[in-house]
């Protein structure tokens, strides 16, 4: 056999080793039943998150994303990794990840022009607050803290729901501050 | 407009005409109609090169009532802004590309040797491409009018849109592709593009001949000759196309940087990948004619089946990318295109080589000339399928298992880099060989291959790893992502320095042997482009890792004031350190940023360059007023135009005093607020002299009660851009670093920030700016080191494969 053959049958094998990886080891980001960000599972629909947010009674955090925005790529490796981020969300939310290529009804259902955007709602389907597009991870802690504490207290103190404490929120100039960064396109 | 569609017709005709008379004269082996044949293929590439010229025309005229003119451009844009429309579009660039098919068309039809079988043959198929990109054309028309065109924005917005109506102004270009960089990048692409079509048509009928076991050897010297010259042009535009897609993409938020992986980036990587790849065998099998018979034309083939894949990429709207945003019929014309394209020289070359008796010679030792380049080839196609396989399995997974893949940069980045390695390693060991000297030339190749091993394992820090292998996202890290991952990038400096090396010794043994000096300005250029993939990929590597991020915020109020900066997000990708000593949590850097003057600018544009001339000043000058006042022309109402000098303000009325190179009138009007003194306004009304003002306890001699007045801005109406400016400077320490204008404008149909970039040899300052809040100015400071490397490395290519193109005296002659 000359050589020539043998540096194709090489070069055929990376070319094998190659496919075999990054076909079973390339970051899934969805299949059929979940969307992956951020190490974490999220539901696909708002129905079904709605669902489970009204059994367990936590708040939802409706994230909008397609897979060609640059920004929410940020988001999904930076934002949602962010360690305590991550526990917080593990632990006290439930997640909805809208992909909006996909799921044209609920783009359309709460109004959604561009991704990324965050979307926080309560167990009711009421929303606390929205971030139209990428804000930075320490600002979205913050946001987050906000939202988990504010539903937390709600619940103990049982005054006509949320209503002023949601108000609050909404009113706050929080949202406007992290509107900065949102890419146009 | 129509006319010009029956132009396209016409060439279509013409096309079939070409293909009949010269499958009549192969045939019948004749040479009967060569005459006609002659004026019909200059026919067929004057009509389309005319269309072409028509329609830029249109751009420069600003031909609003065609709508792909309306469309892609606006009469206030600089004329070579309104030129690069025409390219802005799909249908414009399928107009183009059949142009220049058409060219080379053209240059077969008038070319040596174009009597013979193989050139008639190759005609042939450059007359079907030609055609078929016409066809394109017309389905869907650049030269369709706004009143054809129903469905478009313009009929939308104007529901009572008639024949007769002329809009004002276009829909104009997105603004950030009005840069100089973008206006030129679709032009050096599709000359890029258009430029494999001769060599494709070339190789497909040489493995089409030779197959057949007719005479190897005449047609291999026909269509390498033929070839060779097409492909080095095709690669010059191809790499100029890139160079200037990058900076663009570098100068514009949201893309990445100079080069962000995203599909449509790589599909224009895939023919330049493959270009590469067959310019080297083409080279090896046109000066030993017996290697690489099926290799080269098949490589040589697929530059052209990239090209079409790449187009299918950003237009067919299967792939989810930002350049997709354009899809319809023409996509699957398209697909097909680029199906059959692929298929034909795979199984032509599949059955030459099951045919083929022609034996290479083996020669015996492992290290020789032809193993090396080989090794280099097939790296290279490695290479070239990761990044072809990368864009191309997410849209197929999506569709057949439903299933999204994250194929980010770091995917590429990870599975490239060790072949990128290699390759650097297999340059050095090909420019260095020698037969004479195999020993030194192995143990230089060991030695600096240990060297990388070595380098690949230093890690000063965790910015080192090559990929931010942390950061990827999923339950299991697989082993390999670590291993690549963690490899440092130091490891790109032994190779650089073995091709630098190799380099140098090729020049010492080769340039004395060669005598002519056409050979030795060739082997300068071979040499300069090897040199400029090294700055290349040194920058490449070290600009994509060690980008530090810093974030402020001036106040246009207190110009002059250095503000200090923090690092904001210091670490790209998560898990990473900040760069270059400033670690994110420490919350200050040595860095600081200083605003030296803001400005706001109202631009209106070229409205005068259109050939149109701009519409007369409105009104009379005060200098006209007076004069017509005292040749005593009496009328009952007067316009006239002026600034305002000065404003009284009483309870009902406002007195304004217009004034103008040494004249002056009062003007009074009901009452105004907020009238501003310095700018120009119109006022209509009726004139009184000697009026005793009863608040004022004044007399005017001459006063103007106006009814209307409305300040006026010469040239157009409005502004046709609006910019916000800072000029900054930014400072390490009490060092200045770099200086320079960021700045937002904005456009009625959106807007563009325009970074500062500070260039210098190590590194690159650049600063954007993306607008106001209130007086705040926010802005974000990136210290990008060893950017320019990339764009000196891109000058060494435009260089040195220009000297290989003029150095080669074997090109054929018209």
């Amino acid at each position: 056999m000359n050589t020539k053959k043998v540096l194709t049958i090489i070069a055929l094998l990376a070319v094998v080793v190659f496919v075999f990886y990054a076909v079973n080891a390339t970051p899934v980001i969805s299949d059929n039943e979940w969307t992956y960000i951020g190490g974490m599972e999220w539901y696909q629909t708002y129905d079904q998150g709605a669902a489970v947010a009204q059994e367990t009674g936590k708040p939802m955090l409706v994230y909008f994303w397609t897979i060609w925005c640059t920004y929410c790529e940020k988001m999904q490796t930076e934002v949602f990794p962010y360690p305590p981020t991550k526990k917080i969300l593990e632990e006290d939310f439930v997640r909805v990840a809208i992909d909006m290529d996909v799921n044209k009804e609920d783009t359309n259902r709460f109004n959604v022009q561009a991704p990324p955007q965050e979307l926080f709602l309560d167990e009711s389907g009421d929303i606390i607050t929205r971030i139209p597009g990428y804000i930075p991870e320490e600002a979205f802690l913050d946001v987050l803290t906000q939202v988990r504490d504010l539903h937390k207290s709600r619940k103990k103190t049982v005054i006509t729901p949320g209503v002023e404490a949601k108000n609050a929120l909404t009113n706050t100039n929080e949202t406007e501050h992290i509107k900065e960064d949102q890419p146009n396109r | 407009m129509l006319k010009s569609d029956t132009l396209l017709y016409l060439s279509i005709a013409l096309g079939a005409a070409i293909i009949y008379l010269l499958t009549l004269e192969i045939l019948k082996k004749t040479d009967r109609h060569s005459h006609q044949i002659k004026w019909l293929v200059r026919t067929f590439c004057g009509l389309l090169v005319f269309d072409f010229i028509l329609l830029s025309y249109y751009f420069y005229s600003s031909n609003f009532t065609v709508a792909y003119v309306w469309q892609f451009s606006s009469k206030y844009y600089p004329v070579w802004y309104r030129l690069s429309g025409v390219l802005a579009g799909q249908t414009g660039t399928l107009l183009f590309w059949a142009a220049l098919i058409a060219i080379g068309a053209l240059w077969l039809n008038e070319t040596k040797g174009k009597e013979t079988d193989f050139v008639k043959k190759s005609l042939i198929i450059v007359v079907i491409l030609g055609m078929y990109f016409t066809v394109l054309t017309v389905i869907d028309s650049p030269f369709k009018t706004i009143y054809q065109d129903e469905p478009s924005l313009l009929a939308q917005n104007n529901p009572d849109l008639t024949v007769n109506f002329v809009p004002e102004d276009g829909n104009g270009l997105n603004p950030l592709l009005i840069d100089p960089w973008m206006a030129t990048h679709p032009f050096t692409t599709f000359l890029g593009y258009a430029g494999t079509a001769v060599p494709f048509a070339g190789a497909i009928v040489y493995l089409f001949m030779t197959f057949l076991g007719r005479s190897e050897a005449a047609a291999q010297k026909m269509w390498v000759d033929k070839g060779i010259q097409w492909l080095r042009v095709s690669w010059l535009f191809a790499t100029l196309s890139m160079v200037f897609g990058g900076i663009w993409a570098y100068k514009s938020l949201g893309w990445g940087g100079f080069w962000a992986w995203d599909p449509v980036e790589t599909a224009m990587l895939l023919p330049w990948l493959m270009l590469t790849a067959a310019i080297h065998t083409v080279v090896e099998h046109r000066r030993d004619g017996r290697k690489y018979t099926i290799l080269a034309p098949v490589l040589t083939a697929f530059t052209f089946s990239m090209v079409v894949y790449a187009t299918m990429v950003t237009r067919s709207g299967i792939f989810e990318s930002v350049h997709a945003f354009i899809s319809g019929a023409v996509g699957r014309y398209i697909i097909l295109l680029t199906g059959i394209s692929f298929v034909l020289p795979l199984a032509l070359g599949a059955v030459k080589y099951v045919k083929s008796d022609v034996k290479e010679r083996e020669e015996k030792s492992l290290l020789n000339r032809t193993n090396i380049f080989y090794a280099a080839i097939l790296t290279l196609l490695v290479i070239t399928f990761i990044s072809f396989f990368g864009i191309t399995y997410p849209p197929i997974a999506k569709q057949v298992y439903g299933v999204k893949y994250s194929v980010t940069a770091q995917f590429f980045n990870l599975w490239i880099y060790p072949f990128f390695i290699l390759m650097f390693l297999l340059i050095g060991l090909g420019l260095h060989y020698r037969p004479s000297k195999k020993k030194e030339v192995v143990n230089t190749f060991l030695f600096f291959t240990a060297l990388t091993i070595v380098a690949a394992l230093i890690r000063p820090n965790e910015n080192f790893n090559i990929i931010d292998y942390t950061g990827i996202v999923t339950a299991e890290k697989p082993m390999l992502y670590a291993i690549i991952g963690g490899v440092s990038a130091l490891s790109v400096i032994p190779p650089s320095i073995y091709v630098l090396y190799a380099v140098e010794e090729r020049w010492k043994a080769k340039m004395s042997t060669f005598k002519k000096r056409h050979l030795k300005v060739k082997e300068a250029g071979i040499l300069i482009i090897h040199i400029g993939v090294i700055l290349i990929g040194i920058g490449a590597v070290y600009a994509s890792l060690f980008v530090s991020d810093f974030s402020g915020e001036l106040n246009i109020n207190e110009p002059g004031k250095i503000v200090s900066l923090s690092p904001a997000n210091a670490h790209e990708g998560f898990g990473r350190l900040g760069t270059w000593g400033v670690h994110p949590q420490e919350g200050t850097s040595p860095y600081s940023i200083q605003l030296i003057e803001f400005k706001e600018i109202e631009d209106y544009g070229a409205g005068e360059n259109t050939g149109v001339p701009p519409p007369p000043s409105p009104g009379l000058s005060l200098r006209e007023f007076y004069g017509k006042l005292q040749s005593g022309n009496i009328e009952e109402s007067y316009q006239v135009r002026g600034v305002i000098d000065d404003v009284i303000q009483t309870e009902h009325v406002t007195y304004v005093k217009l004034a103008e190179s040494g004249e002056q009138l009062w003007v009074a009007i009901d009452k105004l607020d907020n009238i501003p003194t310095g700018i120009t306004v119109l006022a209509e009304g009726t004139l009184m002299a000697d009026f005793p003002s009863p608040t004022l306890k004044k007399t005017f001699d001459l006063i103007m009660f106006a009814s209307h007045m409305e300040e006026y801005r010469p040239g157009a109406g409005s502004p046709y851009k609006t910019v916000e400016q800072l000029h900054l400077a930014v400072y390490k320490g009490d060092k200045r670093i770099g200086h320079g204008i960021a700045k937002k404008e904005v456009f009625k149909n959106g807007d563009a920030n325009r970074v500062m970039v500070d260039r210098s040899l190590t590194d690159d300052v650049f600063v954007s700016f993306s607008g106001l809040s209130g007086t705040k100015a926010p802005v974000t400071v990136k210290i990008k080191p060893l950017m320019n490397w990339i764009w000196i490395g891109s000058i060494f290519f435009i260089v040195g494969i220009t000297m290989t193109i003029l150095s080669d005296k074997e090109r054929p002659t018209l």
